[in-house]
């Protein structure tokens, strides 16, 4: 079931409807109600697959209480790494084991063995990542002595299955969403009307960004030998809102959709392309990742207290997983070095927490130094993302040696001057809206009611003009 | 709470009364304007220019025949006893037609654009589940059709045919005969232009009307190279469903004269003109004397 769809506009109104009326606001029903309502939006993708999420949320609480009843460290230690190969494994098995067999038989080829490696027939579940995530997060954190046990299922199992980001995100924290989940939730108006105007800002980025931006990307990015340089670029700079519309957008429905029951998720993206560096991006751009990748990953390796080397390493180290964590292919991990790469300055000269607060902030414009690291930074993500889209590491090739060809100085073939000023309208609207949560937070939250009425119907008609059909979302493939 | 629900109500009902209102009033002019029309062209392409204030022309790029078929069986009663062309071509028989409502490769774009047809008059979009293959593509509504509506009703402009182009080789018709009769993919898992031709030839004969089947002229390259059974297939046809087959290639004979067609069979200005011609001194005059009241 997609956000964007027609079943999910039926769906939502109903668990809405049904979470603040016929549970009478009563703690236990509502968190039964939500338990149901996520598993069956989990079976609407595939029923079969809804084992796989009761047995990793079985596993996880079952050796959550284990670990919190251990007599021992060693009883401990025993549950803490079944519940992680457990969950690994899965995660394995699911998204890399047919990319490392392949990758295999191919090395083997190259030495003159021909292997036909067994693989495996099976989609990968989707949101495997996530929920994956969600629970190694819990177990580490009991481990830690973070956090206790839940013993209550139902409360422990609406954490990892909460549909709005069961699919996608965002990575959640134990400490950050069982407390909301255990504490009972009453109807707040304004939080209600605030996660609306989320999900309309959220399906506004999808579906007329995002979208309209993928039907060119894709147009370049599947024929990319028929065009020249400048084409190219165009290509890579929709591909980059398209992925930034995609994702945020996703993110913004998810987040508004939880308002709506009074959950607050963590935030995902704070507007990400206003960075003027690469760290600044990293702490704007899918930050659940980012900081799940901090906490459960960079620092536990040492982070940056055993000197420059170990930053060094351990910075590499977060971004090859980290890119690897979005797909079993080659591109991903060589975009999640590049990232790695862009940072090193900042890591080097210890520059990475320079850039804390949002760029111009209190200002109408900012000033041309950080216009122009602004430039820098985007024009350094939108390389990257050419490898993050290509099919394979030849097509990322290819595509960039096209682009710094002559051919980069040519009229570009495609040339979509309405896609174009929607792009400038969007960015223009997340400048204005850049130091609140999502852009349209604050926009005409003063104005008279039918001006602002009139704004949400604006939106409304553009989202449904540009509503060619619905389209997947990227990050349900991770 | 109760505030709250009251509000979005409000907030999503407005928008939708108003739509609806607009659509149905939309509809409704439809209806009227329809019916006033003593001819109804159910064509494609090659079609699109017949052009008479008493013909209403339905074409549609690529002869959809279920999207002409749902169209009459929506406006039956405003149908009912007319005359009916319907352009029936031997490229509509063709693999390429049999196969791209199922295959969109083919033609990319085709299908959704027949989809968008086929809802063309309804306010919410119905999935017409025996047409479409799953629901690939469905939208719930699609707020473009309304202005779309607006503008065929209010401001629908003749559709002329200026294209002065001449078809000059042989080499590019050779392409056309290799994609609608020798296409690589095709994979014939579908049938469906024939079976609503002739779900659509016998609608239109129980509600009265008075069928004709439209063949456009064709260059003789092309048409030398059609399988023998579709000419056969379109000949048989006169008789099975006993309507008239008004043959323009037989009866304006410019097969051999390149010059009236920009390509295999798609007339230019010149060419055109001839067939328009050919429907003012033949097919209109009658009606006109018989029915008086229409105007040129």
């Amino acid at each position: 079931m997609l956000f964007n769809s027609l079943n999910f506009a039926i769906f939502l109104p109903i668990v809405f409807l049904l979470y603040w009326f016929a549970t009478k606001e009563n703690l236990k029903l509502q968190n039964i109600l939500l338990l149901v309502s996520s598993y069956f939006f989990y079976a609407c993708w595939d029923w079969r697959f809804l084992f796989l999420l009761i047995f990793s949320t079985l596993l996880d609480y079952f050796t959550g209480i284990k670990m919190s009843d251990a007599k021992n460290q060693n009883l401990k230690k025993f549950w803490f790494w079944l519940s992680i190969s457990v969950n690994l494994g899965f995660l394995g098995v699911f998204k890399y084991y047919n990319f490392f067999a392949e990758s295999f038989a191919s090395a083997l080829d190259n030495i003159g063995l021909h292997v036909n490696p067994w693989t495996l027939k099976v989609i990968l579940p989707v949101g495997i990542s996530f929920y994956t995530f969600h629970g190694l997060s819990y177990v580490i954190d009991i481990y830690k002595d973070r956090i206790k046990a839940e013993k209550n299922f139902i409360d422990y199992s609406v954490f990892v299955s909460f549909f709005p980001l069961l699919v996608a995100g965002p990575i959640e924290r134990a400490t950050h969403l069982l407390p909301q989940i255990r504490k009972k939730r009453t109807f707040d108006y304004s939080k209600a009307v605030d996660g609306l105007r989320q999900i309309l800002w959220g399906l506004f980025k999808k579906v007329v960004i995002a979208d309209q931006c993928a039907e060119y990307a894709n147009q370049i990015f599947n024929n990319s030998a028929d065009y020249s340089g400048s084409t190219l670029v165009l290509g890579a700079i929709f591909f980059t809102f398209q992925i930034y519309g995609d994702f945020s957008g996703y993110s913004d429905i998810a987040l508004g959709t939880a308002r709506l029951f009074g959950i607050d998720l963590l935030r995902n993206f704070a507007f990400p392309y206003f960075s003027r560096d690469i760290a600044e991006f990293w702490r704007r751009w899918h930050i659940s990742l980012s900081s799940w990748f901090k906490d459960y990953l960079y620092i536990p390796l040492g982070g940056s207290k055993g000197g420059m080397w170990m930053k060094i390493r351990n910075t590499f180290i977060i971004f090859l997983v980290s890119g690897f964590w979005h797909g079993a292919n080659w591109t991903f991990i060589i975009w999640g070095f590049l990232n790695a790469l862009y940072i090193m300055p900042s890591i080097i000269f210890n520059t990475n927490r320079n850039n804390l607060e949002i760029v111009a902030k209190g200002k109408y414009l900012p000033n041309l130094k950080d216009l122009l690291s602004i430039g820098i930074t985007f024009c350094l993500t939108v390389f990257a993302w050419i490898f993050f889209r290509a099919e394979n590491i030849g097509h990322a090739i290819s595509y960039i040696s096209e682009v710094f060809s002559s051919s980069l100085f040519t009229i570009p073939e495609v040339r979509p001057l309405s896609l174009t000023l929607l792009i400038m309208f969007f960015v223009l609207i997340e400048w204005i809206g850049r130091e609140e949560q999502y852009a349209i937070a604050q926009i005409g939250i003063k104005w008279s009611r039918p001006i602002r009425y009139a704004m949400y119907y604006t939106i409304i008609i553009a989202i449904f003009w540009f509503d060619g059909k619905e389209q997947q979302f990227i990050y349900f493939q991770f | 709470m109760k505030s709250f629900i009251f509000k979005i109500v409000s907030f999503i009902a407005v928008p939708i009364l108003i739509y609806m209102a607009i659509g149905i009033v939309l509809k409704n002019k439809f209806i009227n304007n329809i019916e006033k029309y003593h001819t109804i062209i159910l064509g494609d392409s090659q079609t699109e220019f017949i052009c008479f204030p008493e013909i209403y022309n339905s074409s549609i790029h690529g002869s959809p025949y279920y999207v002409h078929y749902e169209f009459v069986k929506k406006f039956i009663e405003q149908v009912k006893g007319k005359k009916i062309y319907i352009a029936c071509n031997y490229h509509n028989f063709s693999k390429l037609y049999q196969n791209r409502l199922a295959n969109d490769k083919l033609y990319p774009g085709w299908r959704a654009n027949t989809f968008c047809e086929l809802n063309k008059y309804n306010l919410v979009n119905y999935r017409y589940p025996e047409i479409r293959p799953g629901d690939l593509g469905y939208t719930f509504f699609d707020i473009k059709k309304i202005p779309k509506l607006f503008k065929e009703i209010y401001f629908s402009e003749a559709n002329e045919n200026n294209k002065t182009t001449v078809i000059n080789d042989t080499l590019s018709i050779q392409s056309t005969i290799k994609r609608h009769w020798y296409h690589p993919k095709y994979i014939l898992n579908d049938s469906i232009q024939i079976n609503y031709l002739d779900k659509l030839i016998r609608l239109l004969n129980n509600n009265d009307c008075e069928v004709i089947l439209l063949k456009m002229p064709l260059t003789n390259y092309y048409k030398d190279n059609v399988p023998y059974e579709v000419k056969q297939k379109l000949l048989e046809m006169e008789s099975e469903y006993n309507v008239r087959l008004l043959d323009l290639d037989k009866e304006l004979k410019i097969s051999h004269s390149y010059r009236y067609f920009k390509d295999y069979g798609h007339l230019n200005k010149t060419g055109y003109s001839l067939v328009a011609d050919f429907f003012e001194k033949n097919e209109l005059r009658k009606a006109r004397t018989h029915n008086s009241g229409y105007k040129k």
